[in-house]
């Protein structure tokens, strides 16, 4: 991949986050992937909700950092009071969750240069109504940002485009794709939805820094399209080293379909974590027997089964 | 599968029985993001620690029951010595402390008793001193409006009897002016004409200035007139102002080296010297009673005139007050003098009294163990910056003031911490608040600056260690729970 840049002298301004979009997706088709804009803006002093408001969309942008210039007055995320460190740790802590899909999609973007932060026509060239939408951007293939760009929002507007269903990533709430989703904002929300038809890897273990994380195992969250099917990939190399170059990698394809979920390489021998937890979403209110094993799993431990939000537990 | 409905519920598979929100029955994974884990660690101290630092490479415990058997070397018992002679260094510090503390709060004590002392007496001895000040005051002012009056009429009648006496030299001036006008006329024929007022102007007696006779032509005989009477004029006061120097050497053979000097005649300058009595209207009065030239407002600057070497004045003649008068004007002087005398007095008193009161606003803590260390100053050099701190007034990092004494900090109750002191004001920063330190005070076995650093931009942390704050010797155990 390229090297990483930022968007140069931005302001403190609730324009230039609306700003960062456009500009990133507009680099991010041009080749230039592993961009983002300062947190915060580099010139002047943002507010606590703006400062907080950033963090939320820049976390799903490819290049995160805060930045100031020296006179300006310190930001660090513990510096604006209980509340606002509790939103800004729970960004960071969604950002580092999504590092395994992240990763995938930085080692796609090095292999064909497809962008890692998309526009929405990139995925859905057909809805034209999309093909200037600025405030929502999508994270490779299966996520979808639309971050709280206004001061004092209580109720944000959210497009979610195509003809698929769609989850909401924090409430797995399933929604029809429309052209306005409302929803009730708090300065903790950050809208996430999932696309119907993928399949997103990440970590849920909470480590203090991402190289703590290489041994931890993955959840896959299988979000399913109106046929039921989903498919999704998985790529993991030692993050240190050039060795993927020489096939030291993994690389997979993990796939719902007919009732089956597979998980088949696509290259590499990369040895990685196993999978702890499967989140299904859109499969109806039956319970799905686990047949079989996972293949290639070492821990013969015996799954369970829960379903959300209730807590029946059937038994295997 | 079945059919989806708008909002279901997902399910989801756990590989382990991750079940409960608060992860206690996962105690020993990093599965749930709320979860605790302990570890004994036997020969130092137990830690609780979130589980997401199980397993995760890093030996956060020491006798590495955090991390997977084998990975991590037991160090507990080595820190646990470590820790032990640590703690033992500190008790030993923290008693040596402890003792000169006493001493601090004996001083500090007796410090604040004598000022208490004091403060008593050195206010009455104001009070006292206020007193004879408004006293002699008092006398000072009656007196004073006799004198002036007095002045004022033997100024008035001497200003007569000179009005009169210039009137009288005039004339005669105007008479011995006219005889040399008339001396001028060579040829005695009745008349004096220009030819011959050159003539008598190139001789050797001649009073009439040579540049003068260049416009001779132009010179009317009043012009010349007017002439001869101002350099008759001149000579007269020539010849006064040698009379007065051989009056005044006189005058100082005889008198006590205390004389003052004179004032120049064009300013009434201000003197620095003490005992300099004025009058109302800016004159100078002498005490003695001998012939003192005064500035006569007649006379400008003569700048033509060479410095005297005593700043004699040109003067026809010098007042000179009758016995009455002069009286008069001592008893005024002597009250003045009496009074400023009593005011300094009372003005020193009363900056005593201040002093003391400063000090009593100070808070030299709970037992005025602070007070000693009051006008004394410590220093940390780190290599690059001096930094300075004088207790109770002020900090420096080399020659910048990074804080003037502002307290103790307060807790949001208004209940005073004794362990922290904040400097304030400081000089102001480009793009950047008034520098500032905040100082934290430990125990120690001497008063020493052990740190010093800029946190933040223009924002200065000093860590103080002095007796005054070992108010105990703790219990080993209670070091290893502070470490």
């Amino acid at each position: 991949v390229s090297t990483q840049s930022t968007g140069g002298d931005n302001h403190a301004s609730w324009e230039h986050l609306r700003m960062s979009i456009p500009m990133l997706l507009s680099l991010n088709v041009a080749g230039y992937p592993f961009v983002g804009a300062d947190v915060g803006g580099f010139f002047g002093n943002p507010s606590v909700e703006l400062l907080t408001r950033w963090y939320q969309a820049a976390i799903f942008q490819p290049f995160l950092r805060g930045h100031a210039h020296i006179d300006t007055k310190r930001r660090e995320p513990w510096l604006f009071g209980e509340e606002a460190t509790a939103n800004i740790r729970e960004a960071l802590v969604l950002r580092y969750q999504l590092l395994p899909y992240l990763y995938t999609l930085f080692y796609e973007a090095s292999v064909d240069n497809s962008p890692v932060m998309r526009p929405l026509w990139y995925e859905f060239p057909e809805d034209s109504a999309q093909h200037s939408n600025q405030k929502e951007f999508l994270v490779g293939p299966a996520l979808l940002s639309s971050p709280v760009l206004e001061s004092g929002e209580s109720t944000h507007y959210t497009t979610l485009p195509g003809k698929e269903v769609w989850y909401n990533y924090h409430t797995l709430t399933q929604h029809e794709a429309t052209s306005s989703l409302s929803t009730i904002v708090k300065m903790s929300t950050m809208p996430l939805f999932i696309r119907g038809g993928s399949i997103v890897p990440i970590k849920k273990r909470l480590r203090r820094s991402s190289e703590l994380m290489a041994g931890d195992p993955y959840t896959l969250i299988v979000a399913t399209n109106s046929k039921g099917e989903a498919v999704g990939r998985a790529y993991n190399d030692d993050t240190k080293t050039f060795n993927y170059q020489k096939g030291d990698l993994m690389y997979r394809e993990i796939k719902l379909s007919n009732n089956q979920l597979t998980n088949r390489v696509i290259s590499g021998s990369y040895a990685s974590p196993e999978v702890e937890r499967i989140v299904l979403l859109g499969i109806g209110k039956h319970s799905a027997t686990l047949n079989g094993e996972f293949k290639n799993q070492p821990s013969r431990e015996p799954w369970e089964f829960t379903q959300h939000p209730s807590r029946e537990k059937l038994p295997m | 599968l079945a059919s989806r409905r708008q909002g279901e519920p997902a399910k989801q598979w756990y590989q382990r029985r991750v079940r409960g929100s608060d992860g206690s029955d996962e105690p020993g994974t990093a599965a749930c993001p709320n979860g605790h884990f302990y570890c004994t660690n036997k020969g130092f101290k137990g830690q609780l620690m979130g589980s997401s630092r199980v397993d995760d490479g890093i030996c956060d415990c020491c006798d590495g029951s955090d991390e997977k058997e084998g990975q991590c070397e037991n160090t507990c018992v080595a820190l646990g010595a470590q820790m032990a002679e640590a703690a033992k260094i500190i008790r030993k510090e923290q008693a040596i402390g402890f003792q000169q503390r006493l001493a601090y709060v004996a001083d500090g004590k007796a410090a604040k008793a004598r000022r208490d002392e004091d403060i008593g007496r050195l206010a009455g001895e104001r009070d006292k001193l206020r007193g004879e000040m408004d006293e002699r005051e008092k006398v000072r002012n009656e007196a004073e409006g006799p004198a002036k009056a007095a002045k004022e009429a033997a100024k008035a009648k001497f200003d007569a009897e000179e009005a009169a006496r210039k009137e009288v030299e005039d004339e005669q001036i105007r008479k011995e002016a006219e005889i040399i006008f008339r001396g001028m006329d060579q040829d005695k024929d009745g008349e004096t004409t220009l030819e011959e007022v050159q003539q008598y102007s190139t001789g050797e007696e001649s009073l009439l200035d040579v540049d003068e006779t260049l416009n001779i032509q132009e010179l009317s005989i009043p012009d010349i007139l007017e002439s001869l009477q101002n350099k008759i004029r001149m000579q007269r006061e020539d010849a006064r102002k040698d009379e007065q120097r051989e009056v005044k050497k006189k005058q100082k053979r005889a008198k006590k080296p205390e004389l003052k000097k004179q004032p120049v005649p064009e300013v009434v300058k201000e003197e620095e010297e003490e005992e300099e009595l004025w009058g109302e209207d800016g004159q100078k009065i002498q005490k003695n009673k001998e012939y003192i030239p005064e500035p006569d407002e007649f006379d400008d600057l003569d700048d033509e005139e060479e410095d005297e070497p005593e700043d004699v004045a040109p003067i026809r003649n010098t007042i000179s007050y009758d016995a009455e008068t002069q009286k008069l004007i001592d008893v005024f002087e002597e009250a003045e003098t009496l009074y400023n005398e009593a005011k300094k007095q009372f003005e020193h008193a009363e900056r005593q009294v201040e002093e003391v009161e400063k000090l009593n606003e100070i808070d030299f803590g709970r037992d005025e163990e602070f007070f000693s260390m009051r006008g004394e100053c410590f220093e940390l050099h780190d290599g690059k910056y001096k930094y300075k701190m004088c207790p109770f007034d002020q900090c420096t990092q080399d020659g910048t003031n990074i804080g003037k004494w502002e307290g103790w900090e307060k807790d949001g109750k208004g209940n005073v911490n004794y362990g922290v002191m904040l400097y304030s004001r400081g000089a102001g920063c480009w793009q950047g608040p008034n520098r500032s330190t905040r100082v934290e005070v430990k125990c120690g076995s001497k008063n020493e600056i052990v740190s010093a650093e800029e946190p933040a931009k223009c924002e200065y942390a000093y860590v103080f260690k002095t007796p005054a704050a070992c108010t105990k010797v703790q219990e080993e155990h209670e070091i290893h729970d502070e470490l």
